[in-house]
């Protein structure tokens, strides 16, 4: 069933309507909203953000762009929000980061000690590296490199031209390179 | 082409949205050129980098505590601006209430301290035969004196 054709179902009232709507896409926004807060239980009552709004506005939702670009714009903004709140209380992520507090490490405890704090590291460098990007191009890199998203969804997601998407990916990855290049020349 | 144009396209190039031709223009230059092969390489290999982020984990039963949390905001409705009002001036009355009744507790144990230290000393069969004005001249001369000590 389609996701519009479900959102009607929520109009009339339908739980379970909205129940699938949240079963489909949860995954892509906690995952959206983890990418910019690094933190699950931040990503999580911000991922229920969203679909509390989205419900609340059953009623006015209008099926012009695809339910996913809804989503993913309401997650976006929420996500920066909620980072602007922190930078207010000046939180900062990245301390919990290196407490390692709020991120899951891909190494396991089978991996070699050095290799682990090694990759942890690296992590830690790549966040940063991604955090310290203007708002716009840091929203194209997420949505681009992590939600795979076509420039064509990201320009829709970001009120934006297609071109300017273009212009923000290639000042992000400029930005990136530079910043850590150094990691590539490691790895040779 | 030149490095310049090559450099000003890497990324759309990177990422295969252009024309076939422009392509094969990249491509070319590519091939020519060292200096753009090693940025190129070294981009895509920053670019790859990004993939050993982790992928957290699902919180489990997402919709279950997603409904809890909207029954839970259901249910603690905001208080309307007139009921806010209301409150905060109850709340307002009951400390101004407050502090008269202490300022009036206050007065009234300095008053009863100061009536003891009066007949303090005295025997009570001395304070039993003293006639009223004797009451009435004591308290006032007590009072003046502690009056004028200030």
């Amino acid at each position: 069933m389609q996701d519009a054709e479900l959102m009607e179902r929520v109009k009339a009232g339908d739980e379970s309507a909205f129940k699938m709507i949240v079963d489909r896409h949860h995954r892509a926004i906690y995952h959206l909203c983890y990418r910019y807060l690094e933190k699950r239980e931040d990503a999580e009552e911000v991922a229920q953000d969203v679909f509390i709004r989205l419900y609340r506005s059953v009623d006015t939702y209008q099926p012009f762009a695809k339910l996913t670009t809804f989503l993913y714009r309401i997650a976006v903004n929420l996500s920066l929000n909620r980072i602007r709140d922190r930078k207010r209380k000046r939180w900062i992520s990245l301390e919990m980061l290196r407490q390692n507090k709020g991120m899951e490490f891909e190494a396991s405890s089978r991996d070699h000690p050095d290799f682990a704090l090694e990759l942890k590291e690296k992590q830690i460098q790549i966040c940063r590296a991604i955090e310290s990007l203007p708002e716009n191009q840091k929203t194209a890199v997420i949505l681009y490199r992590f939600q795979e998203l076509s420039y064509e969804e990201i320009a829709e997601v970001m009120d934006c031209s297609v071109s300017a998407v273009e212009a923000r990916l290639h000042r992000a990855k400029l930005s990136l390179k530079k910043k850590l290049n150094h990691l590539v020349d490691d790895l040779k | 082409m030149n490095c310049a144009t090559f450099r000003k396209q890497f990324s759309v190039f990177q990422d295969n949205r252009l024309s076939s031709d422009q392509m094969n223009d990249m491509a070319l230059h590519l091939q020519s050129c060292a200096d753009c092969r090693k940025f190129t390489e070294a981009s895509e290999a920053v670019w790859e980098l990004l993939t050993i982020l982790p992928k957290p984990k699902l919180p489990p039963f997402f919709y279950t505590r997603l409904k809890a949390r909207m029954e839970a905001d259901h249910q603690a409705k905001p208080l309307s601006w007139i009921q806010r009002a209301v409150l905060s001036a109850m709340v307002t009355a009951v400390l101004t209430l407050g502090i008269i009744l202490g300022s009036m507790a206050g007065r009234f144990s300095r008053a009863a301290k100061s009536e003891n230290d009066l007949f303090y000393g005295l025997p009570l069969e001395e304070i039993n035969v003293l006639s009223e004005s004797a009451y009435a001249s004591d308290y006032f001369e007590f009072f003046s004196q502690e009056g004028g000590a200030e």
